[in-house]
C-alpha cells in the first residue's frame, strides 16, 4: 500500500488527474480507510500549496488540483457517511465565509473554501458581493467560531469594515474571530476594517483557524 | 507642528535638486512636495519598486525583509531602496533613475494629411458690421440679436453667454463695430474681429497620458498635437487605486481633479502657441476618457464607481461651459463630454468604436483596446457588445520590477537566441527599463526560448536565471553593466503578464460565445490603444494575449480614442453617430462571472500545442511581420 500511496500524492502533486482518480478508487476498493486516502491528497494538496508559495505552481494548478480533491472527496463522502452510520461526519469546527458587498471577486474565496474544507472544517461558503445582513443571519444560524471576509477591491475594505463593526453590533464579536484576505492586504488593512489577523494566500487561512480553533496542524 | 522640526536635506545627484524631508517623512512625499514626481505604481503601499532609488552617500536604512524580496544582495549593498518606504533620518544624496521618474515628456506627434477631417462644425460664425450706437437707439445686445436673426439660416439666436456678454460692450467699442461673432444653437458664444479665426481642442484624457489635438474648426484641419504624462499618476498608477484615495478624501479628490484640469491647460497653451492668434478663439472642445477619469473631472460622485454593480452619475453625453470645471483659459468654450457605455467601459472606447465603425464593412470584428482596464467590443452586424477586462498595467511597463514608460531608454523591442539577448531600446538610449512592448516580448521570447515551461515557470537551469530568496528572475544587465543598475525580468512579473494576457482573452472568448461564433470565424482584430500600435502581433498570438488568425486580419490603428474625438468635435453627424453607438452598444459585466473564471484559468498558460501553428503564421503576401 505505502506505494500506491505515494503514487496518489505524486499523481495529484504533478497535476496527473486520470492516475489520481485511478488510483483512489483502486485503493479505496482495496478496502483502503476513506479517511486515510483524504489524509493523502491533504499530504498532496501540501506540495501544490508549498510549489505556489515558491512560484513554481500558478493559479492554473491550484485549480486543476482542487478539481482533482472535489472529485476525490465526492467517491470518498459517501464512504464516510456509512462509517458514521448515516449522519454528517465531524467537523474541527464551522467557518462563515464570504466576499464582502459591492465586490464580485471569487477565485482566491474558492480556493479558501476548498481548502478549509480539505482539512476539516465546516464551510458555509455565502459567495460573492454579499450583504451585511446575510453575514448576520449566516452567524446567528451556523454559530461559527471563526468569520472569514474575502475583498480584492480597495474599496472593499471599507465594506470589510462595515460587516465588522456590524458583526460587533449584532454581539457576536466576543464570540468570533475574523479573518479577512484579498487583495492588497496587510497588518495596517487588518486594523483598520477591525478585524482580528489576515490571510495572504489558502494555506495561512487554515493555518489561522486551526490556531484559533485548536485543531490539528 | 511640522513648522518647527528641522528638515533634512536630501540632495538629488542627478536632478541638481535639493528636497527638503520633513522628520518621519518618506522620501517620495517629500519629493512630490517640491514637484518631483517619482513614480508610485502602487501608491505607496510598498508593493512594488517602482519607485526605487540609491543612496548614493549618507545613512543608508537597515535592510528590510520586504526590501529583501525586492533587491538583491548587491544591489541592496550598492543602496537600492524603496523611496515610498526611505524615511531619511540624516542628509543625504540619492541617485533616482530616469525610469522611476514621471517624465512629463513631449512627444511630437506626426499628423497626416489623412488626418483632415471633413468639417460640419457646431460652432457657425457670421459677419457682422453695426452702425455706432446713437442717443436714443437700442442697447447694444439688442442692435446685435437683429443683425444676428436677419436673413439668418440657422436656428434663431436667442441668449449671450453672461461671461461674454459682461464685456460686450467695450469689444463691439474696441473692434470698431466690425465684428465675427461666433455662435452655437441658439446661443452667441464668442466675437472676435472679421478677420479671427474659431479653433477647436480634442483630448484623449487616458489614464496615465493625456494626448491633445487643435483642429480648426472651419476646415477640418488638424494643427497641432501633443501628449503628456497623466499627473494624477502620483496619486496612483491604476484607475482603482486612485479612485478609492478620491472616494476616501474629498480633498484628495479636489486635488486630483485640479491636477489634470492644470495640465489640459498647459496642453491647450502649448497646443495654441503658434498657431492661434490673440484675437481667435477656442470655441469647442471635446474629451473623451474612461468614467473615472470623466467623473473626476467633471467632479461627480464616484464611490459607487469603485463598487459592484459600478454604477455612473451619467451615461448621457454631457455639453459643460469649460469654465465650470475650471478651463480658465477659454471659459466660453463648451466642453463636450461624449456618451459612456458603462461604469469600467468609458467615452474613450465610445470614441474608438466611432473610429473604427466608420470604415466597418459588416465584418465579425473585434475592437481591442488594451490599458490598464483593457476594454473589447465585439462587432457583428448592427449587434455591438462590449466588456471591460482588468488586464492590470502589466502591459505597459506598470507594477513590472524594471517597467517604464514608453521614453527614451526604453527597451521597445526583444530578441533572444540561446544566451544572445538583442534589445532594441527607444531614440536607442542606453537601456534603463522596460516599456509595454518590451514586456510582451520579453515573455514570448523566454518561452519560445525555454526560459519558462508552458506553465510560465522560469527554468533553474537556464545560465541568465537566478535565485533570490527563492524568488527566481532573468538577468537581461547585470547591476555593474547598465548605466542605472541591474535590468532582470521576475517571476512575479511573468505572472502579471500571464494574469493580463488571461484576462484579455478570456474576455474575446466570452465575446465569442455570447454571440455563438468562433474564433476563427473573426474576420478583423482592431488592435487600439498607444501600446497596440507598437506591440508586436505575432508575439501577441504567441503568448495567447490574441486569437492565432491569420496576421492581415489584424489592424494596428493606434489612437483610436483621439480620432474619434476629433471627429466629434468637428462634426454634427459624427458627435450623433457617437450618440447611437453610446446608446446602442450593450454591456457585459464578467466579473462574478464562473463561465469568464474559467475561460480565464484556461488561459493563463502558454500553448505549446499550437506553437507550430503560430510560427506558420504569415501575412497573406507571404511577408513576415517583424
Amino acid at each position: 500500500m505505502g506505494n500506491k500511496a505515494d503514487e496518489l500524492v505524486n499523481a495529484i502533486a504533478e497535476m496527473d488527474e486520470g492516475k489520481a482518480i485511478d488510483l483512489a478508487n483502486q485503493m479505496l476498493a482495496e478496502g483502503i480507510d476513506p479517511l486515510e486516502v483524504l489524509r493523502l491528497c491533504r499530504v498532496a494538496m501540501n506540495i501544490v500549496g508549498e510549489r505556489f508559495e515558491k512560484q513554481e505552481y500558478f493559479l492554473p494548478e491550484l485549480m486543476m488540483a482542487g478539481d482533482m480533491l472535489e472529485q476525490i472527496g465526492a467517491i470518498v463522502k459517501p464512504l464516510l457517511m456509512d462509517q458514521a452510520g448515516g449522519e454528517e461526519p465531524e467537523t474541527l469546527g464551522t467557518i462563515v465565509l464570504g466576499t464582502v458587498h459591492g465586490d464580485l471577486h471569487d477565485i482566491g474565496k474558492n480556493i479558501v473554501t476548498f481548502m478549509l474544507e480539505l482539512n476539516g472544517f465546516k464551510v458555509i461558503d455565502l459567495g460573492i458581493d454579499v450583504p451585511i445582513e446575510k453575514f448576520i443571519d449566516a452567524i446567528e444560524e451556523n454559530q461559527p467560531q471563526v468569520v472569514a471576509l474575502s475583498g480584492f477591491l480597495t474599496l472593499a475594505f471599507d465594506s470589510m469594515k462595515e460587516t465588522v463593526e456590524a458583526i460587533a453590533e449584532a454581539g457576536w464579536r466576543d464570540k468570533v474571530k475574523i479573518m479577512i484576505g484579498g487583495g492588497q492586504i496587510d497588518e495596517q488593512v487588518t486594523n483598520y476594517t477591525g478585524a482580528d489577523a489576515f490571510g495572504k494566500n489558502a494555506m495561512e487561512a487554515v493555518s489561522l483557524c486551526n490556531e484559533w480553533i485548536g485543531g490539528a496542524t | 507642528m511640522k513648522e518647527n522640526m528641522v528638515p533634512i536635506q536630501i540632495k538629488v545627484q542627478n536632478c541638481d535638486k535639493i528636497i527638503e524631508c520633513y522628520p518621519g517623512e518618506n522620501f517620495n512625499e517629500a519629493a512630490q512636495r517640491k514637484g518631483l514626481a517619482i513614480a508610485t505604481t502602487c501608491g505607496r503601499e510598498g508593493t512594488c519598486k517602482s519607485c526605487a532609488v540609491r543612496i548614493v552617500s549618507g545613512k543608508v536604512p537597515a535592510v528590510t525583509p520586504d526590501e529583501k524580496k525586492l533587491f538583491d544582495d548587491m544591489q541592496l549593498s550598492r543602496g537600492w531602496r524603496r523611496s515610498c518606504k526611505f524615511v531619511p533620518i540624516t542628509d543625504c544624496t540619492v541617485h533616482i533613475p530616469r525610469r522611476s521618474l514621471l517624465v512629463q515628456s513631449r512627444h511630437l506627434i506626426v499628423i497626416k494629411k489623412s488626418d483632415q477631417l471633413p468639417p460640419d462644425p457646431l460652432v457657425r460664425s457670421k459677419l457682422i458690421k453695426l452702425e455706432p450706437s446713437e442717443i436714443e437707439g437700442d442697447a447694444d445686445w439688442e442692435r446685435l440679436l437683429q443683425a444676428l436673426n436677419r436673413d439668418e439660416t440657422g436656428p434663431p439666436i436667442e441668449r449671450i453667454d453672461l461671461w461674454l456678454l459682461r464685456g460686450l460692450s467695450r469689444s463691439l467699442r474696441k473692434l470698431n463695430w466690425d465684428i465675427k461673432v461666433y455662435m452655437r444653437g441658439d446661443e452667441v458664444i464668442g466675437i472676435g474681429p472679421y478677420n479671427s479665426r474659431a479653433y477647436g481642442v480634442a483630448i484623449d484624457l487616458g489614464t496615465t497620458n493625456i494626448v491633445g489635438f487643435l483642429v480648426n474648426l472651419e476646415t477640418g484641419e488638424v494643427l497641432s498635437a501633443n501628449s503628456t504624462g497623466n499627473p494624477q499618476v502620483s496619486f496612483g498608477g491604476d484607475i482603482m487605486t486612485r479612485l478609492a484615495r478620491a472616494a476616501r478624501d474629498r480633498d484628495v479628490r479636489k486635488l486630483m481633479q485640479k491636477t489634470v484640469v492644470d495640465e489640459i491647460n498647459n496642453i491647450m497653451q502649448e497646443l495654441c502657441a503658434n498657431e492661434v492668434q490673440a484675437d481667435d478663439i477656442v470655441a469647442e472642445m471635446v474629451i473623451a476618457g474612461n468614467t473615472v477619469m470623466h467623473h473626476l473631472l467633471i467632479g461627480l460622485d464616484i464611490e459607487q464607481l469603485g463598487k459592484a454593480p459600478f454604477v455612473p452619475t451619467i451615461c448621457q453625453a454631457l455639453d459643460i461651459k469649460a469654465r465650470d470645471i475650471g478651463l480658465i483659459s477659454t471659459p466660453y468654450a463648451t466642453v463636450h463630454f461624449p456618451g459612456i457605455i458603462a461604469g469600467f467601459v468609458g467615452s474613450d472606447h465610445t470614441m474608438a468604436l466611432l473610429t473604427s465603425l466608420s470604415s466597418l464593412r459588416k465584418e465579425l470584428s473585434v475592437i481591442v483596446d488594451i490599458g490598464t482596464n483593457t476594454e473589447i467590443s465585439i462587432v457583428d452586424g448592427d449587434r455591438i457588445i462590449s466588456i471591460s477586462c482588468p488586464s492590470g498595467p502589466a502591459l505597459e511597463g506598470g507594477e513590472i520590477s524594471f517597467g517604464m514608460s514608453a521614453t527614451e531608454g526604453a527597451i521597445e523591442a526583444v530578441q533572444i537566441d540561446g544566451n544572445e539577448i538583442t534589445l532594441k531600446t527607444i531614440q536607442n538610449g542606453a537601456p534603463i527599463g522596460l516599456c509595454g512592448s518590451g514586456v510582451l516580448d520579453m515573455v514570448a521570447e523566454l518561452y519560445r526560448n525555454g526560459a519558462i515551461n508552458h506553465r510560465g515557470r522560469l527554468n533553474i537551469t537556464n545560465p541568465k536565471v537566478r535565485s533570490r530568496d527563492d524568488r527566481l528572475e532573468f538577468i537581461i544587465i547585470e547591476e555593474l553593466d547598465g548605466i542605472e543598475g541591474q535590468i532582470s525580468f521576475s517571476q512575479e512579473d511573468i505572472r502579471a503578464v500571464q494574469l493580463a494576457k488571461a484576462a484579455i482573452r478570456a474576455g474575446i472568448d466570452m465575446l465569442l460565445k455570447e454571440i455563438g461564433r468562433k474564433e476563427t470565424a473573426l474576420e478583423r482584430i482592431i488592435v487600439a490603444g498607444a501600446f497596440g500600435n507598437f506591440l508586436n502581433i505575432k508575439n501577441a498570438i504567441a503568448v495567447g494575449l490574441l486569437p492565432p488568425i491569420p496576421l492581415d486580419r489584424f489592424e494596428q490603428v493606434g489612437n483610436a480614442a483621439g480620432k474619434g474625438a476629433r471627429l466629434a468635435l468637428v462634426s454634427k453627424k459624427q458627435r450623433l453617430r457617437a450618440h447611437t453607438l453610446a446608446k446602442t452598444t450593450s454591456y457585459l459585466e464578467l466579473s462574478g462571472q464562473k463561465a469568464f473564471m474559467t475561460a480565464f484559468i484556461d488561459r493563463i498558460n502558454f500553448d505549446y500545442r499550437k506553437q507550430n501553428q503560430i510560427d506558420g503564421l504569415k501575412q497573406s503576401n507571404g511577408m513576415e511581420t517583424v
